[in-house]
């Protein structure tokens, strides 16, 4: 899992049908100093996050599985959306 | 599995419902298999109560899935041992924060 800031959504008209009504938002990976790596992955979201959020991004089919279902084609999940994190 | 140093934690309100009341921390990979990672943290689900500091091993995939509440938890990394101590056969300091190799008379000739 890791952190990530969303950067924005993603839209497609014609898409695969088990993409139907699901959310599909760009996430820019962060680094420990907040910084985007340069990563950006599109991930599911039913945890109605926004542009400039930082989410928690889990990847894996089981971890799609056991949160969206199994019949969406992606295997990155906004898993929460982060109040705060503290490094020290 | 991964060598890392607890670094911080990671609070969250709106959440995957199978998340709630669970602790998230944030690691730092200490030993890991190169660039297996390909980043510099990780956050994995913690029930052992590392506290700040402490030297973890990360497990990935689904045996900690297994270990933390069965199948149902959407997780893919979980602190599932504190480390106590880690003896390493090297005398070069900068090596613990990167790729760690084999002792030369463990190398296979």
């Amino acid at each position: 899992m890791l952190l990530g800031r969303v950067i924005g959504a993603l839209w497609g008209a014609r898409h695969a049908e088990a993409l139907n009504g699901a959310k599909l938002l760009c996430v820019a990976a962060l680094d420990l100093q907040g910084q985007p790596t340069g990563a950006e992955i599109v991930a599911i979201d039913e945890q109605r996050a926004g542009p400039g959020d930082l989410v928690l991004v889990g990847v894996g089919s089981r971890v799609r599985d056991l949160t969206v279902g199994p019949t969406l084609p992606t295997k990155a999940v906004i898993l929460a959306v982060v109040d705060d994190y503290e490094v020290s | 599995m991964l060598l890392g140093r607890v670094i911080g934690e990671v609070w969250t309100t709106q959440k995957s419902p199978a998340l709630e009341g669970q602790k998230l921390v944030l690691v730092a990979p200490r030993y890991s298999y190169g660039g297996a990672l390909g980043h510099d943290h990780v956050v994995a689900l913690d029930k052992l109560g590392a506290g700040l500091g402490e030297e973890v091993l990360v497990c990935f995939g689904a045996a900690p899935r297994w270990e933390h509440g069965g199948t149902h938890m959407p997780i893919e990394a979980a602190v599932m041992g504190l480390v106590d101590r880690t003896e390493l056969h090297t005398d070069d300091p900068h090596l613990p924060f990167g790729l760690v190799e084999a002792p030369a008379h463990r190398k296979s000739s």
